[in-house]
């Protein structure tokens, strides 16, 4: 269809829109008017994704001025479904541009991932983790082993690279969407490498879809999306886990095996200096005189033979935010390579020594900075500069196994941003996780407390960003712990014509009983045998898929090996094939897969997974993939955690959030977050079980998202297993109903309607 | 189209015959009871009174009662009873007395059929049904068989031992394949005896079955060792303990035992195949589930935050083994239930879709409320080629069942159907142009018998423009040619008295079709010279084979 909307010519790839699509575009159309930010959420299950890219690309039609959209996801099979929606819009919107004398407007997006998802040379993706894939590749591409590779040429270098490197200008792709496969069946056809042409194509296209990190992390923004302009339209879809995300950014964490590991990375440089000295010490004496003169950011590589496409020399950025990095030159005392490997190695020691703890202990930056000027005579301004000059010395020795050289990295990068910033930051040293005393597991940790310090210059950058999901309540939250001021901050309501939801409460079991999965009750035998019942007695009402959301990985494991010695899995899968998320990802994905196509064939089947695990984060289970999910407990996080209480405090003091109210939002977000994996659709139907008395308490309640507390009936309150059958029982005999067209008009509009909405709301204005 | 076949030519004469009334609810009917060899029939002397009935021995499988005082049997049969009321007590006793040795031949005949070693004696008392059931489906297969059988110049048995493919691919037709339990097979419990652990486990064939598809290195271990390094039950033996032993090692935390440390070098998983098998698999994985590629594009190792506590801590090795390796054996029991579902055999290639495009198109139909066209909320009908589904079943993947007698017609419908995806056609360019290249082909190939390119084109314009009529004559007649020319040369060289005996008896039968050939020749010669083109590599082939048979000396003999 195609509508105006507040003047705007909208191309929506669908016969009909929901009437909160169209106000979620007219909102954001504000937004982007007024050049502002936002903030939106819209229940799970109306399409946000389809409604952001018709109205973004309508936009960047109708305004040729606005930049790009760049489209954060925060895992890389969302990434993929995203260009596939946008696929289906622009091959839908091309059809109204059909007639004589026009052509379809072109538009180019792609994907952007790490060097392992888009690597196509045979040796280098064979690898089996990230960190080896990036620096086979770097070896191979680095510019100094190009350089090396003129002169002999039985040094390798990467065919798919030199190639794309040798068609120069030519080296374009056609207008068109590439998702990461695309991408790698192009590179292959073409003899280019995908991922140096992805990134090199950044700078053409219209639309570009990549990780939170690339846009929010420093080390990897500032090499990827350093030349994005400031007219980008930013989106952050599902982003009620953002803070999250711009924490970790911003964290290292160094264990006894990282400052080993250091130091032998020290003993490699140093032997790569007295190497140099001996073989070409004017390398050496240059990279002195650049520091001097202040170029700490330029290496060796003076910046006129630089090439157009960074190759492997191209390594991560600095880990503190562009506009705190300190534009000086180096201090005299780090000048020097031997004199900075000193200096690394006294700060080794110390951390070293302060490792060696058998209590935990908290400080913030200025009181590490200040023991450490005490300890070890090293000033807070000196380490600042550490990642520059590490950065410089890797590169001034042609340093190409970057990933042997991780562990220094971190040291450099803890150094950087401990110096840098005073506030925001805690220090947190523990000699072994609270949850398991016994294994010792000492870790440093700088842990950022601000969520909001990652956020800044993305907010300042940008003239619009759209922050999104479907579970952002308490929607004024967001704008204080992210720390900006939207233009348009709006929370939508879902029209329905059926109750295609049914959220319930279970508190009890048959023998009426309490569950929940509290610490002191989550291990009793009748809580533990109630729950598995009612699973049992669920997969035999349920037909198809079930989810099942555990507040843990170590809780699932418990309770399933007791279910297991209970005989419940056994007569758990006298109805259903039974799949369990584990913390290995590939063993995982195979089970989604396959719990997938059992659901296809129709044999049902039942998926265990954890709250905030991998699954939860971004795997549907619409349809006939989860008729039901079953949110088990409430999903806290470890409240004892030391990382957690500072960030709780710093929320405290500066934001005035009490802590019980965050612990509280921030679990039922994310139980909130679980059970709408099951609606994608308004013709989708589901059931909702919160199997926790908790959630009967009012506190709970009223952090759940409003879609979900306005289905929520009074009947369905404080139920116990038995009543639950039969609400189930009822509920899947309703829905299994043929769903008609009644909804055209309340739940559904046609082009005609949204016209008409649009001259009603044109009219209203004049 | 049902009718009547003259499949039992020879059948045996009835050894006894008895008067018997049928009782038919509460009333009887006068009739006459005849025992055959391998069956049971009664017909009713007043013909309008009741219907004759009959029933094969295999069918008499319940049983035999007899009332006192009374000469009555009762027969029991799979689905209803019989009841007989006979002259006296001696007839019904002599009825009983030759009716009980044919049920139990009958029931041995089950048994040994249930060993499945032949698959023709796979079929036991169903052959009959099977060879109606493919002569009903095949019009070609019927005509030819009236032609050769009705008219005596086969027998039956010779007919189909000709037909073999058909009839062995067959019984996967009449039984649907049953997939795995859903049960655990692998689950191995010792007894709740607290001082004796005792494990009691029956393994069948499809235990092992199920054994080696969830782990496929105990069957590389079963082919390994079995029967050259151990005989199978110790292997089983050996294999069931150390599971038990391993199980409640793994509970306690303690270490392995030499002994066991054997084991596990025969049972024990390669770790680094398996991931690697894991890595292959993963690759056809649908993107939008693909977590794995996830983990490539988020923090490396030492950024972000450790001790997290929105993340789990890494469990102790005791915890992580035992949960481990449960999940990853009920996730693997799932995966090869999945796997071995007959329905999943074609499920991915069903659609005509491309792997792609097929997550896409599942994708992208999640908001299908959206869409114009209301049904929607229906399944969207979609009539497959049911041969297609028997295929499937026969685990060789040809998208027909008698993929050797595939005419080009259906060739052509079923690439067709490909073509469009098993969906309704809808014409666009593309499509129409792969019709037209198709039918191009189609014609091209139906008429290889003639000599030149444009003789080809001469004849497809022509023979496309004979009467229906005649064309089925012909065709029967080239069909029936070709069956008999198949068998005759069959017996050449004819090295056995049999083959010579069943040569001899065929060749006045070729003299037979040759004038019947020549004769329509003649008579489509009147009307269009050119069709008779059409019938001259039959004659050619039929004088060859004459020619043959005179030559030969043991045939000329005989």
């Amino acid at each position: 269809m195609k509508f105006l909307l507040d003047g705007l010519t909208v191309h929506f790839p669908y016969e009909y829109i929901y009437p909160e699509q169209y106000r979620y575009m007219l909102e954001l159309k504000r937004a982007l008017d007024a050049r502002g930010h936002c903030l939106l959420e819209m229940p799970t299950g109306t399409g946000k994704t389809i409604t952001l890219l018709s109205l973004i690309t309508s936009y960047q039609l109708a305004h040729p001025e606005v930049g790009k959209l760049v489209y954060c996801t925060r895992t890389v099979p969302e990434m993929e479904k995203v260009l596939a929606e946008l696929k289906e819009l622009i091959d839908y919107r091309s059809r109204y541009f059909q007639g004589p004398g026009q052509s379809p407007p072109q538009i180019l997006a792609l994907g952007l991932s790490s060097r392992k998802n888009l690597c196509i040379h045979p040796r280098v993706q064979e690898e089996g983790s990230r960190e080896s894939v990036d620096a086979k590749c770097r070896r191979l591409t680095a510019a100094w082993v190009r350089e090396r590779h003129v002169s002999a040429p039985d040094i390798e270098v990467c065919s798919f690279f030199e190639d794309l490197e040798r068609a120069g200008q030519d080296a374009v792709l056609d207008p068109g969407i590439y998702t990461l496969h695309d991408m790698r069946v192009l590179g292959r056809k073409k003899g280019w490498c995908p991922y140096f042409l992805a990134r090199h194509m950044l700078a053409f296209c219209n639309v570009v879809v990549y990780n939170y990190q690339y846009m929010l992390d420093p080390k990897v923004a500032n090499m990827v999306s350093r030349e994005l302009e400031k007219e980008c339209i930013v989106v952050f879809d599902e982003a009620h886990n953002i803070d999250n995300v711009c924490i970790e950014a911003l964290s290292v964490n160094i264990r006894q095996q990282t400052l080993n590991l250091a130091g032998s990375n020290i003993t490699r440089l140093r032997s790569a200096i007295d190497k140099a000295k001996a073989t070409d010490a004017q390398r050496l004496k240059d990279e002195y005189n650049r520091l001097w003169s202040g170029l700490a950011q330029q290496g060796h590589l003076p910046a006129q033979n630089r090439s157009p496409l960074p190759g492997g020399e191209d390594t991560l950025a600095n880990p503190a935010l562009p506009q705190d990095i300190l534009q000086e030159a180096v201090p005299g005392n780090i000048r020097r390579a031997e004199h900075f490997l000193a200096f690394l190695r006294r700060f080794i020691e110390y951390l070293r020594q302060r490792l060696n703890v058998q209590v935990v202990e908290t400080e913030t930056p200025a009181t590490f900075l200040a023991n450490l000027q005490e300890k070890v005579a090293i000033e807070g301004k000196t380490l600042r500069f550490c990642y520059d000059r590490l950065a410089s010395l890797l590169k001034t020795l042609e340093i190409t196994d970057v990933d042997d050289f991780t562990p220094i990295h971190l040291v450099a990068d803890m150094a950087t941003l401990v110096g840098t910033y005073a506030r925001g930051f805690a220090i947190i040293i523990e000699p072994y996780d609270d949850r398991l005393p016994s294994v010792p597991d000492p870790v440093i940790q700088l842990s950022c407390l601000d969520a909001s310090l990652a956020m800044k210059p993305v907010f300042s950058k940008f003239q619009s960003v759209v922050i999104t999901s479907g579970t952002l309540s308490p929607i004024d939250l967001y704008p204080k712990i992210l720390n900006f001021n939207p233009v348009v901050i709006q929370s939508f309501k879902m029209t329905l014509t059926r109750d295609c939801l049914c959220p319930v409460v279970l508190t009890r079991g048959t023998d009426q009983m309490p569950l929940s999965t509290k610490f002191e009750m989550r291990s009793d035998a009748g809580v533990v045998h109630n729950y598995g019942r009612m699973l049992v007695e669920l997969s035999a009402t349920i037909p198809d898929g079930i989810v099942c959301f555990f507040v843990s990985y170590l809780y699932m494991d418990q309770i399933v090996a007791k279910w297991h010695d209970m005989g419940v899995l056994q007569d758990l899968m006298a109805y259903k094939l039974l799949f369990i998320e584990t913390q290995d990802v590939v063993e995982t994905t195979l089970a989604l897969d396959n719990f997938r196509r059992a659901c296809d064939c129709g044999r049902g089947a039942m998926f265990f997974s954890v709250a905030r695990g991998k699954v939860a984060e971004g795997i549907d289970f619409d349809r006939h993939y989860g008729r039901c999910v079953v949110m088990m407990g409430v999903p806290y996080q470890y409240t004892l955690s030391r990382i957690l209480r500072a960030r709780l405090e710093y929320l405290r003091e500066t934001f005035q959030i009490k802590e019980s109210d965050f612990l509280a939002f921030d679990a039922v977000r994310q139980s909130a977050q679980c059970v709408g994996r099951v609606i994608r659709s308004k013709a989708d139907y589901g059931m909702m079980i919160f199997a926790d008395k908790r959630y009967q308490r009012h506190d709970k309640r009223d952090k759940l998202p409003g879609w979900i507390t306005t289905h929520l009936k009074d009947a369905h309150l404080n139920l116990s297993t038995d009543m639950l059958m039969h609400v189930a029982r009822e509920f899947m005999r309703g829905m299994a109903q043929p769903y008609d067209r009644m909804a055209v008009g309340r739940s559904l509009l046609t082009e005609e309607q949204a016209n008409s909405m649009n001259a009603a709301t044109a009219a209203g204005l004049a | 189209m049902a009718q009547v076949l003259p499949l039992d030519i020879a059948e045996a004469q009835p050894f006894l015959t008895l008067r018997a009334k049928l009782l038919i609810n509460k009333a009887k009917v006068d009739g006459e009871a005849k025992l055959y060899p391998h069956k049971l029939t009664w017909h009713p002397t007043d013909v309008s009174a009741a219907q004759p009935v009959s029933h094969p021995a295999s069918s008499l499988t319940g049983g035999l009662q007899k009332a006192k005082g009374k000469p009555l049997l009762k027969v029991a049969l799979r689905t209803t009873d019989l009841v007989l009321e006979l002259e006296s007590d001696t007839a019904r006793d002599t009825l009983v007395e030759r009716l009980n040795p044919l049920m139990q031949q009958a029931s041995a005949k089950g048994k040994s059929s249930a060993d499945g070693r032949n698959s023709m004696a796979r079929l036991g008392g169903n052959l009959n049904n099977l060879k109606r059931k493919c002569l009903s489906e095949d019009r070609d297969l019927q005509e030819t068989y009236q032609q050769l059988v009705g008219g005596s110049l086969l027998t039956d048995a010779e007919f189909w031992r000709g037909h073999q493919d058909i009839l062995c691919s067959a019984p996967a037709v009449s039984k649907q394949r049953v997939g795995f339990s859903t049960a655990m097979i692998g689950d191995v419990r010792p007894g709740t005896d607290a001082s004796t652990e005792k494990v009691t486990f029956k393994i069948t064939k499809d235990t092992i079955q199920q054994i080696f598809s969830e782990k496929p290195h105990i069957k590389e271990a079963y082919q390994l060792h079995v029967p050259h390094i151990l005989e199978e039950k110790i292997f089983w033996e050996r294999y069931l303990r150390f599971l038990v032993r391993r199980k409640a090692r793994m509970k306690t935390g303690a270490a392995a035992v030499h002994d066991e440390d054997e084991d596990e070098a025969i049972y024990g998983e390669n770790q680094a195949a398996m991931a690697a098998d894991m890595q292959l698999r993963i690759r056809l994985v649908d993107p939008s589930v693909n977590i794995a590629a996830d983990q490539f594009d988020t923090f490396q190792v030492g950024y972000g935050t450790s001790h997290s506590a929105r993340q789990d801590p890494k469990p102790s090795s005791k915890t992580l083994g035992v949960a481990e390796s449960m999940f990853r054996d009920l996730n693997r029991h799932g995966a090869a239930i999945v796997e071995g579902l007959p329905e999943m055999n074609d499920g991915r290639a069903s659609s005509g879709l491309p792997g792609d495009a097929l997550w896409r198109e599942r994708m992208s139909s999640s908001l299908d409320d959206l869409r114009a066209g209301g049904a929607h909320a229906f399944a969207p009908l979609q009539i497959k080629d049911p041969r297609r589904y028997f295929s499937s079943q026969t685990g060789i993947q040809q998208p027909f069942l008698a993929g050797q007698r595939m005419s080009v017609a259906s060739a052509s419908s079923h690439r067709l159907a490909k073509c469009f995806g098993g969906e309704a056609p809808v014409i666009d360019t593309s499509g129409a142009h792969e019709i037209l290249h198709i039918l191009t082909n189609q014609v091209d190939m139906g008429d290889d018998m003639g000599d030149d390119k444009h003789s080809r084109a001469d004849q497809a314009g022509d023979s496309s423009k004979m009467q229906p009529q005649r064309m089925a004559v012909l065709r029967t007649q080239m069909l029936t040619c070709n069956e008999l020319l198949r068998h005759l040369w069959s017996c050449f060289p004819p090295t056995s008295k049999a083959l010579q005996v069943k040569a001899a008896r065929l060749r006045p039968a070729l003299d037979t079709l040759c004038d019947r050939v020549l004769k329509l020749q003649k008579n489509t010669l009147e009307l269009d010279q050119r069709q008779t083109v059409v019938m001259r590599p039959v004659l050619h082939a039929l004088e060859k084979a004459i020619e043959k048979c005179d030559k030969e000396p043991m045939l000329r003999h005989s």
